[in-house]
């Protein structure tokens, strides 16, 4: 199966990139963030659209691969699905099959060519999204998953635009806040905090997304790096 | 914000700011040369003199020079009243102006306190200039006899055709010096206003402050380099090879 993964899959394509650096250090602190109860389930969530929850979710997902633990990624987003183009799959099939009773679980999970990743896509796209992932299909199913995996990322849609992701980090460990800097504007942010802390989600911590280079702070931390 | 924040402001927004003082001093640039009409100037010089009284002639009586002195302030205001402007109009028809205009065109100056009146016409060609203020000059020298029932008016220097013309409104380099200085405080006046106007996360000390929640990472924009800083790894066959040392297991 010819694999055209896609160039923002930094973290596999080039390892030693100062930006796959950055997301090992995102994958450091999630595990230093949480020492007793290791979080094994975690969503990216968003404000708003185009902040970079699938880019995320992908190289964080590369990174644990690489760390040797067993990672499964899925596409939560059953609207406007993103990860198959990550990972240069196809959709055909996926998690709304599943729910959907079509298939089992382990004949839509796909190899994504890096060793200990594996790929849930979303699925032909449903009339009910929300009702699907909040069914008693989809806890079952994330219970077996977890016997199988050692991490569990998700992909979701926006916070502010569907109450997909609310649904979702009800069932994660963790839910991981992706801010793209500069572009969402600081109330937008702090509505998505608010919904999610009141459906008692359990942030992490926000990954501050498309950081200029020019940035003073972001500069300073690279020199610091590099002298390590 | 301490000095290093502004400079940081001024950095970040450099372009734009670049970009304004470009284009104003391009567009101050581009009406000096092509939409400023020149404008010469042409100096006509009269000395108010009384014919000194026959017997007291070849000295200089202090006295009279202070009457002269003081006449000429009177002549200035005579010399653009319409009694010398309509005359003027009058007897030099080919300057094509009214008298309203000419008194416009015209300035009357005095050298301190001396008896000499500096007539200056500006016109946008030099020879009507010249032309111009010389007929003033004339006409006011022509007509003092009659108004002021003596006659204390010589022309000391009249305007000349053959000067040099040089044009004395424009002075490019100034012009863009301080269109220069002033889109520079514009660019950054704007620059410094849209970081107060940007309401978005931009550090880690913007979460921090804003949302309460740690920053798990900062993750910088990708850029080609990125994309090619390790060309061993970028064919698909070698992705995902365990070349990572893991720490955290």
């Amino acid at each position: 199966m010819p694999r055209l993964i896609n160039n923002q899959l930094v973290t596999s394509l080039h390892a030693q990139s100062f930006v796959s650096e950055e997301y090992r250090m995102l994958r450091t602190n999630i595990q230093f963030s949480s020492i007793d109860e290791p979080i094994e389930v975690m969503m990216v969530a968003s404000a708003q659209a185009g902040e970079g929850r699938t880019v995320t979710i992908s190289n964080l997902a590369v990174t644990y691969a690489q760390e040797g633990k067993k990672v499964l990624v899925m596409d939560m987003d059953l609207r406007r699905s993103s990860l198959h183009h990550m990972f240069g799959l196809r959709n055909h099939t996926g998690l709304t099959r599943v729910l959907a009773n079509q298939q089992a679980w382990q004949d839509v999970v796909q190899e994504t060519g890096i060793d200990q990743l594996h790929a849930m896509t979303a699925g032909p796209n449903p009339p009910n999204p929300s009702e699907m992932l909040s069914s008693r299909k989809m806890k079952a199913l994330l219970v077996e998953l977890k016997e199988h995996y050692d991490v569990i990322l998700m992909d979701t849609p926006p916070l502010l635009s569907f109450p997909d992701g609310l649904i979702i980090s009800s069932m994660c460990d963790g839910v991981i806040l992706v801010v793209q800097a500069g572009k969402v504007k600081k109330d937008v942010v702090k509505k998505a905090k608010a919904h999610l802390e009141r459906v008692k989600a359990r942030i992490l911590g926000v990954v501050l997304n498309n950081v200029k280079r020019s940035n003073t702070r972001a500069q300073r931390g690279m020199e610091e790096r590099s002298l390590t | 914000m301490q000095l290093k924040e502004y400079i940081r402001v001024i950095r970040k927004r450099m372009w734009l700011i670049g970009s304004i003082v470009l284009l104003v001093c391009a567009v101050v640039g581009i009406k000096n040369v092509y939409f400023t009409p020149q404008v010469y100037e042409a100096t006509a010089k009269l000395i108010i003199n009384q014919t000194p009284r026959p017997d007291r002639a070849g000295v200089v009586d202090y006295s009279v020079v202070q009457t002269n002195i003081a006449l000429t302030n009177s002549y200035k205001q005579i010399m653009i009243s319409s009694a010398i402007m309509d005359q003027v109009v009058a007897s030099f028809p080919d300057l094509k102006v009214t008298p309203t205009v000419l008194a416009q065109k015209l300035r009357v100056n005095t050298a301190g306190d001396s008896q000499v009146m500096d007539v200056t016409v500006r016109d946008l060609s030099y020879t009507k200039a010249v032309k111009t203020v010389n007929a003033v000059a004339k006409v006011f020298k022509r007509q003092i006899p009659s108004i002021m029932k003596m006659d204390n008016v010589t022309i000391l220097s009249e305007a000349s055709l053959t000067d040099p013309a040089i044009p004395v409104n424009s002075n490019p380099a100034e012009q863009m010096f301080i269109a220069f200085a002033i889109s520079l405080l514009l660019g950054i006046g704007l620059a410094f206003l849209l970081e107060v106007l940007d309401d978005t996360f931009k550090n880690e000390e913007d979460i921090e402050k804003e949302l309460g929640l740690p920053t798990l990472s900062l993750i910088t924009k990708m850029k080609k380099e990125d994309k090619r800083s390790d060309s061993s790894t970028t064919t698909p066959k070698q992705v995902g090879e365990g070349q990572y040392a893991a720490i955290n297991q």
